[in-house]
């Protein structure tokens, strides 16, 4: 039977090492004559197998991007988007919308039954099957497996993911109300299916990101935290003449603009800036002193003044007086189009969550989740524990269309990943270490900018802590 | 026990004798057989050498141990335990015997025999061989140590040399690596379990190179040490979690302890404690000493809303302190004129705790009249000293302003436990007389005499001068010089707004009648303002003046004078006196099974009706009930009596391979043996039978209530006839088989028979022949001196033990046949029968008398009654699943406790724990015996001082749990739960898990003991069940604090051991341990610091003034704790302030009575505006940041994480299911509705704008206003002004 440690093992025969994103693809083919037709296609000075080596699968660039303004294009997270909520319908019909997304992402690939189906006939005893649904509870049993109850709308059953399958370290990593593809049989009683693989709507194989045909470089940056009596304020100026200098055509800022009010107990006390309104016009002429040609884009953060449920709205009005027009308000989770880069824009408040369901994840690593983001399609998945959700017609924290970056904040500490040619950057802070973070030894690392080009897609770090780098040319 | 006067031992051989009356007559009818045990199961308490000897478990011991206490001291008698094991006196073979039970009873006696843990905490004793050839003591400690205490483990090593060098054997010679070994096994623990202290790598080497015996341990840790592994005498590479904790929290912090005992002991080879000793107190610094106090405004910091503010910290008009002690103030009580009470608009009754800024502790309010009242001014502009409770109840509709909120007693004693600078008093009546006053002038002409001949000014005659700056003084005596006029003794002065409000700022009384100010006592006053009799000012004026206001007043007026405001003293309601006896909603009258069939109400009669077939006569059941056998005919059955007439036993069978089994286990699958088995039973037919004997019509008796089943382990029931008689006198039984009331408890030393309502003669016959003056008792004013073991029942309890007594004696005459016991007429006959006073959670009863009946809904007892309650209680961080307006939220307990206890408002007790009721209705999950999750509410919350350990459960299911060392923890038996102390479960057992909606059982696989963190554990009190999901575990709660009265022959009669769920070895519920007598040093610390004098000595008053420690006049003032050993440490007590009616004031706090929270915020606000000492803004920001922000900003942020809820089987969902209805079909609603967010948005938006709320304040209701609207859309409902509310 097709499984990971046999294919590696004939890729091995040929001294051969074999990247393990090929070796899902070929279990989830599930035909041997694969392995033989891509060791014969490998040119034989090669090591690894990667994707590239598989027939038939080329990275294609997904055409020419039609967008209507090709400075800047705001996709999704357009000022008023985001509506109020409170019906208990909107509840129904939110996992509703976000089940039928996610899971015809993965249906594509493992053909699932309905749930119900099992219970009815008991044609599945026997032979394998596949199932998809979004995850009700999952918890580890005593003796080290993976139980995960999940359900589609047609019901619901108990999946058990083996300690000793290969698979396991996937298992291990999934988290409530994320949508997944089970392929595994069914036990005698007929109510626990013993789970060999796991299907993720994932970022297909093929997808090649889509560079910007002009030049041009933005600059990404979060976690201002005006008002803070920890903001640092002449690295910030250095930032600012810097930018004045460098070719940089847009700076964006993902969430937490200012320190706010009320935020968690005793504030007053570490606050410069005690008024709500004076802390936005401070920041309004901050951005007034930098240079006009360079496009601003703003989406709101927990320590923002909008609600905490996301999607976050817009900032309000009363408090965009003193904003230059260069300035662009987006909500938040926000996907904008850079000359025809899109840029997925999310403060990051479901790091919390993810952090603590990830074996192994760490505020430090934080760049290690946005991959398991991509992985799921989404950017907030558990609801119900520390990242307030409100519920909408349609699940607007879903990654749809694919972005060529995710640029998000939030932990204070920046950090690049990679996954499948998708950009994850998460930009530092503008704040030293405040007495909570001591308190938690949670060390950020202030005053760093990313900036990307937007015709390579390659980040720099630029560090304004001591001294200022020297200005980007293009 | 010290010896006692012959007055005292002739009070304790009444209490005795009655004692003996009751047992007998109990024993009597326990003959019959009719109880589940033919003998009386209540055990009369032992003393502390008793227990020890149960403990360690040899015999002979509780003697020796008598004899050495009577001669020394406890630590020394622990040394000199060696000397007798050495002689093998109790049957030891060998060395290593010798040295363990020493050291065994050695610990047992330090930990006062109360916690076992101590005896498991010392694994084994080895003697070892040092490189030399000689053998040396090793002590291997295990993990329970930690909960011995520092002194212990530090001092079990002191006994273990002290032993080995009896025995000859030589000090331990450590090696280089071993003393590595330690030093880096010692710094990895602390990493793992942070030490209360870690000592420096110096002392560490110190102690080990020294420490003439080998601290060894067993590996109770799972990580290893990297470096020093596989030493040859260190048998294991694991850390031994025992051998750290006796170094650093044994050894290193009670160095000095130990080196006190060695110096006593002449023991050489310890003297390198005192290098230690250097090395550590070096480091203190000394705090440099300013001089006196600034305002603490911490009992402000949590204001709830609804519950007000009398007086903001040291501001003008506030309470002012005067030192004493009056006979209903004591510990954690403080004395407030009746009249305070009233004009505070009726918020403090008598009971009602108050949390007061200094010294720091919450108080009971008990009134007191022998100090100042309030000083108000009226609507019609007259100013008046309130004198008396009729004045003020007449007063308090006219009050427009009170300028002064009188005087609170406060006993030195308060100052002593919480170690507070002295601060001065205001001057008073005692004060004055220690400086020479005798009698106190009647009116001004002679206080003005007695200055004249040198004395101070009285108090009553005094005036506020404090306030008022020299420049106002001097307006005021130049307005009255130039328009006042004397016309018949009364000064009169044109209406004049400013001079009006500097008369009050002074406390000067006066009318106000058609636009004149009239000050009718004003001799002295004019005399302080430098005026002459002509109003003219006098020449002094022109001289050079002092600039304090108060040396100008003594300065012109010529008479020595002292500070009327002392120091005031800010306070705030705390939490309100329980005003009804607790409940229980199914309240059973009879401990007999009636299943389903009894409907909700669980009613008997209704069972007999039910019917399965049609035809069949109703009331055949299917009940679960204990096997009894019969010894002499051997029938089986499950009636305590056999048909033959004589007493059935309990037959035990194991479950699993049921086999009848004798002992503890069962011997084939050491299973515990239960008795249990299905009867088939007529009800109707039984209770039919019993009504009849009972010889009562069945028309006249309303609903008999039985239990749903039986939990006990032999399920033993009680006779109907009990039940239905119960159920006539409408008494509710508890589930140990007694009738209990509850009452909340103040101290009282002493009474007048006026208050009790008890006539002089019955008190003299009930052994109060004199009053504390040695005065013959005639009079019903004169002050009697209450015994520690009398008490005073609030009139509602009365009624209840009266019908009890009732129930009691038809109970002895039908089923029993033996004559009646009370054959009480009236209420007042209970007087002088004998009581149990019962602290729940402890099941230690004590033995007491009623003497008497208070007015007030409290009990009043002795302090020392109400001392020692100790409490099981969780972890901070704990996490508890709360269900609180409408959100199902997990939150830590300590958050929820804080939430809900509001640290300045809750009762305090004498051990320092605070408890109080939640403030928000609270549900928190739990599990009945059956297995079965419900929604309980919390009826109360608290907060208790850390033990030295907590204990950490670990799950199969990865869950943990932090407990007290004896906290109820609960236990799957097979099919039912049952409570075992925390201490007592063991690796392997099944816990009840709460996961996904459904209750499953869950193995413990790891269980340890770990220092608590930080100082304070919380817990909460649950309905019905007492059980709490915490952490994902059911475990038990405390008891809650209420106190409960139980009559002496109910409890001996009724209460049977076996009714309770039992446990393995000794259970939470153990049998109720009666105490016949309180020795005063076994109660706990605090009470010793209560002060039993007659009058402060004046070096008080003086160290007061210049801010002295409480500590430099302690020899000076008369303590319990100075007369501890002697006759007179429980009687002579004296108080330095009397009081005339200890239930004067309200007696039902205004707080209750008030329903809506609107009502109660409309209330405190405008009290808060009518009192001088209170910010009425800053009380309305408090409120809003304190109460209305943070629960809208709760609500908000769990509406959009809110989990979901079946409607038809209350299944709670963590999101909506795809499906949108819930597996029973019912369907999905969320828990969290809009309107419980904005419950009290319209009401904060209204404060800000009546009252200067801060900008900031102002902006996050503003942000939370437009938060709520994103979230919710547009406010539909138009704007509702505050009228609307009225």
């Amino acid at each position: 039977m097709l499984d990971s440690t046999l294919i590696v093992e004939r890729f091995l025969d040929t001294k051969l090492q074999v990247h393990p994103d090929v070796v899902r693809y070929i279990r989830e083919k599930k035909d041997e004559r694969l392995i033989d037709q891509i060791i014969s296609a490998v040119p034989d000075d090669c090591v690894v197998v990667s994707l590239k080596h598989i027939p038939g699968v080329y990275p294609s660039r997904d055409g020419i991007r039609f967008c209507s303004d090709p400075e800047i294009d705001i996709i999704s997270g357009r000022m008023g988007t985001s509506r109020p909520v409170g019906k208990v319908e909107d509840y129904i019909s939110y996992f509703h919308d976000r089940y039928t997304h996610l899971s015809g992402m993965v249906k594509g690939r493992c053909n699932p039954v309905p749930i119900e189906a099992l219970k009815r006939n008991n044609r599945y005893r026997q032979e394998e099957f596949a199932v998809c649904g979004m995850v009700m509870d999952v918890r580890s049993t005593t003796k080290g497996h993976r139980m995960v109850e999940i359900e589609d709308p047609t019901g619901s059953v108990s999946a058990l993911f083996n300690k000793d399958r290969p698979d396991f370290t996937e298992a291990e990593r999934i988290v409530p109300d994320e949508v997944i593809g089970i392929r595994g049989t069914l036990s005698q009683e007929g109510n626990l299916i013993f789970a060999d693989q796991i299907f993720r709507p994932d970022i297909p194989f093929s997808y090649a990101p889509y560079t910007s045909d002009r030049p041009g470089a933005a600059i990404l940056i979060s976690d201002i935290h005006i008002g803070s009596d920890t903001f640092l304020e002449d690295a910030w100026n250095r930032f600012g003449d810097w930018l004045c200098d460098s070719e940089v055509s847009y700076l964006l800022v993902a969430g937490d603009l200012v320190d706010g009010i009320g935020i968690y107990p005793d504030q007053d006390k570490e606050l410069v800036i005690t008024n709500i309104y004076e802390q936005y016009d401070v920041l309004g002429k901050m951005f007034a002193d930098l240079p006009s040609h360079i496009k601003i884009i703003l989406s709101p953060g927990n320590h923002d003044v909008v609600r905490g449920a996301e999607p976050q709205p817009v900032i309000p009005e009363k408090f965009r007086t003193h904003y230059p027009d260069n300035c662009i308000f987006v909500e938040n989770p926000a996907l904008i189009n850079l000359q025809g880069v899109r840029i997925m824009m999310y403060h990051g408040r479901s790091f919390d969550d993810l952090i603590g369901l990830m074996p192994g994840a760490s505020y430090e690593k934080a760049y290690d989740i946005i991959p398991e983001m991509l992985k799921r399609r989404h950017l907030a998945p558990c609801y119900g524990k520390r990242t307030p959700i409100a519920a909408d017609e349609t699940d607007r924290l879903i990654i749809d269309p694919i972005p060529e970056v995710v640029h998000t904040g939030h932990v204070h500490i920046y950090g690049i990943s990679r996954y499948r040619n998708v950009l994850g950057i998460n930009s530092g802070t503008w704040q030293s270490q405040t007495a909570f973070q001591k308190q938690m030894n949670i060390q950020p690392t202030p005053a760093v900018a990313i900036a990307l080009d937007l015709m390579t897609l390659q980040p720099t770090v630029y560090d304004f802590l001591n001294d200022s780098p020297d200005p980007l040319t293009l | 026990m010290a010896d006692i006067s012959p007055r005292m031992q002739s009070y304790y051989d009444r209490l005795n004798s009655g004692l003996a009356q009751v047992m007998e007559t109990a024993q009597a009818c326990r003959k019959t057989g009719i109880d589940p045990e033919t003998t009386v199961e209540i055990p009369i308490a032992n003393d502390l050498a008793d227990r020890v000897e149960a403990q360690v478990g040899i015999k002979g011991v509780a003697q020796m141990i008598r004899e050495l206490e009577a001669v020394m001291s406890r630590e020394e008698a622990s040394l000199h335990i060696g000397d007798y094991f050495a002689e093998r006196k109790y049957g030891e073979t060998n060395n290593e015997e010798i040295l363990d039970h020493a050291i065994r009873t050695a610990m047992a006696l330090l930990t006062e025999g109360v916690v076992s843990a101590p005896i498991e905490g010392i694994a084994k004793v080895a003697v070892k061989k040092n490189d030399d050839g000689t053998d040396y003591l090793a002590i291997y400690y295990a993990g329970p140590i930690r909960s011995a205490g520092g002194t212990a483990q530090a001092l079990s090593v002191l006994v273990g040399d002290y032993v080995r060098r009896i025995l000859g054997l030589s000090r331990y010679m450590p090696r280089e690596e071993e003393i590595e070994r330690y030093l880096e096994e010692i710094r990895q623990y602390n990493s793992i379990m942070s030490l209360q202290y870690l000592p420096s790598e110096y002392e560490i080497r110190l102690i080990i190179s020294n420490c003439p015996v080998c601290i060894d341990g067993e590996p109770t840790e799972k990580e290893e040490v990297s470096g020093h592994r596989n030493l040859e005498r260190v048998e294991t590479n694991t850390v031994r979690g025992g051998m750290a904790l006796v170094i650093a929290e044994g050894l290193a912090l009670k160095a000095p302890k130990v080196l006190k005992n060695v110096k006593k002991m002449k023991m050489d080879g310890w003297d390198w404690l005192e290098e230690m000793i250097q090395h550590t107190a070096g480091g203190s610094s000394s705090e440099e000493k300013e001089v006196g106090i600034h305002p603490k405004d911490k009992f402000l910091r949590d204001l709830i809303g609804g519950r007000p503010v009398f007086s903001y910290p040291m501001r003008e008009g506030g309470f002012r302190l005067v030192y004493g002690r009056s006979r209903n103030t004591g510990l954690a009580a403080a004395g407030l004129h009746p009249a305070t009470l009233h004009i505070l608009g009726d918020f403090l009754a008598v009971g009602t705790q108050m949390k007061i800024e200094r010294p720091g502790k919450a108080a009971g309010i008990s009134p007191v009249d022998s100090i100042q009242g309030p000083t108000v001014r009226l609507i019609n502009g007259d100013v008046v000293r309130v004198r008396d409770a009729k004045q003020a109840r007449e007063l308090s509709p006219q009050v427009s302003y009170i300028i002064d909120v009188g005087e609170i007693l406060i006993s030195y004693g308060e100052f002593m436990e919480n170690n507070h600078v002295l601060v001065p008093s205001a001057y008073c009546q005692s004060w004055w007389r220690l400086e020479g006053g005798t009698t106190s002038p009647a009116d001004e002409n002679e206080a003005i005499a007695q200055c004249e001949a040198g004395l101070y000014l009285h108090p009553e005659f005094l005036y506020l001068w404090d306030d008022l700056s020299c420049t106002k003084v001097r307006e005021l005596a130049d307005f009255i010089h130039e328009n006042g006029s004397i016309q018949d003794e009364v000064l009169i002065l044109p209406y004049d707004a400013r001079i009006k409000e500097l008369l009050e700022q002074v406390l000067c009384e006066h009318q106000v009648r058609d636009e004149k100010i009239r000050i009718k006592p004003f001799r002295i006053f004019i005399r302080c303002l430098g005026l002459d009799d002509t109003l003219s000012l006098i020449s002094v004026w022109e001289g050079e003046l002092p600039e304090n206001s108060l040396d100008l007043a003594i300065f012109l007026s010529g008479m020595k004078m002292r500070s009327k405001a002392g120091t005031r003293i800010g306070g705030r309601m705390g939490r309100p006196g329980k005003s009804k006896p607790r409940e229980m909603k199914p309240a059973p009258h009879l401990l007999f099974p009636v299943g389903e069939a009894g409907g909700s109400r669980r009613s008997v009669q209704e069972a007999g009706k039910t019917t399965y077939k049609a035809n069949t006569d109703g009331g055949y059941l299917q009940l679960e009930m204990g096997v009894r056998r019969c010894p002499s005919c051997g029938t089986e059955g499950y009636t305590n009596v056999c048909i033959c007439g004589t007493h059935t036993i309990p037959v035990l069978s194991c479950p699993r391979c049921n086999i009848e089994v004798q002992g503890l286990i069962c011997p084939q699958c050491g299973m515990e043996p239960v008795s249990v088995r299905e009867y088939t039973v007529n009800i109707k037919q039984l209770f039919q039978k019993a009504v009849s004997d009972l010889g009562i019509r069945e028309r006249d008796l309303e609903l008999v209530k039985g239990v749903k089943g039986l939990v006990s382990r032999n399920k033993p029931v009680e006779p109907i006839e009990k039940g239905v008689l119960r159920s006539l006198h409408k008494l509710f039984v508890f589930k140990d088989g007694t009738i209990r009331f509850d009452i909340i408890d103040m101290p009282l030393t002493h009474f007048r028979p006026r208050e009790v309502g008890v006539s002089v003669e019955r008190l003299r016959e009930l052994w109060y022949e004199k009053d504390i003056y040695g005065v013959p008792l005639e009079n019903p004013d004169q002050i009697l001196e209450l015994p520690p073991q009398d008490i005073l029942v609030p009139e509602g309890c009365a009624d209840y033990l009266f019908s009890c007594t009732k129930y009691l004696d038809d109970l002895l005459e039908k089923v029993y046949g033996q004559p009646p016991f009370y054959r009480l007429e009236k209420r007042t006959d209970l007087v002088g029968h004998l009581v149990i006073g019962l602290a729940p959670h402890t099941s230690a009863g004590v033995l007491a008398r009623i003497v008497g009946f208070s007015k007030a809904n409290v009990g009043y007892g002795h302090p020392f009654f109400h001392a020692a309650k100790r409490r099981n209680c969780f972890h901070g961080d704990t996490l508890i699943e709360v269900y609180e307006d409408g959100i199902l939220k997990e939150i830590p307990i300590k958050r929820f406790v804080l939430e809900h206890l509001d640290l300045s408002q809750a009762g305090v007790d004498s051990i320092g724990t605070f408890y109080a009721d939640p403030v928000r209705p609270a549900h928190v999950r739990s599990v009945d015996t059956g297995g079965i999750p419900h929604l309980r509410k919390v009826t109360s919350v608290s907060v208790h001082k850390a033990p030295a350990n907590l204990i950490r459960f670990e799950t199969g299911r990865g869950k943990t749990l932090d407990v007290t060392p004896d906290h109820a923890m609960l236990v799957w038996d097979i099919t039912y739960l049952r409570k075992i102390r925390a201490l007592e479960l063991s690796v392997g057992d099944a816990v009840p898990v709460f996961e996904g909606g459904v209750i499953i059982s869950d193995r413990i696989i790891s269980i340890d003991y770990i220092p608590c963190p930080d100082e304070r554990v919380y817990c909460l009190t649950v309905d019905q069940d007492h059980n709490v999901l915490a952490n994902g575990i059911f475990t038990g709660q405390c008891d809650g604090d209420e106190d409960c009265v139980m009559l002496l022959l109910d409890g001996l009669l009724n209460f049977s051991r076996s009714f309770l769920p039992v446990t393995r070895g000794g259970s939470m519920d153990a049998p109720l341990v009666l105490t016949s007598r309180i020795d005063p040093n076994e109660i706990d610390k605090e009470s010793h610091n209560l002060d039993v004098c007659a009058t402060y000595p004046l070096e008080l008053y003086e160290t007061a003034l210049r801010y002295g420690n409480a500590k430099d006049v302690e020899a000076l003032i008369d303590r319990v704790e100075r007369r501890l050993g002697t006759s007179a440490q429980i009687e002579g007590f004296f108080f330095t302030h009397d009081t005339s009616d200890i239930s004067a004031g309200p007696l039902e706090t205004m707080y209750t009575q008030l329903q809506s929270m609107l009502d109660k915020l409309d209330c405190e606000l405008s009290l808060a505006k009518k009192i001088r000492a209170v910010d009425e803004h800053d009380v309305a920001e408090r409120v809003l940041k304190t109460h209305f922000i943070r629960d809208l900003q709760g609500n908000l942020s769990a509406f959009s994480k809110q989990k979901f809820r079946c409607t038809k089987c209350n299944t709670s969902y963590r999101r909506m299911p795809l499906a949108g209805k819930c597996k029973c079909g019912g369907n999905i609603i969320p828990t969290v509705h809009e309107g419980s967010v904005k419950k009290y948005l319209q009401m904060s938006k209204q404060i800000c704008e009546e009252y200067h709320i801060s900008e900031y304040t102002r902006q996050r209701i503003e942000v939370i206003d437009m938060n709520i609207e994103s979230t919710f859309g547009e406010e539909k409902v138009e704007q509702m002004g505050l009228a609307d509310f009225m």
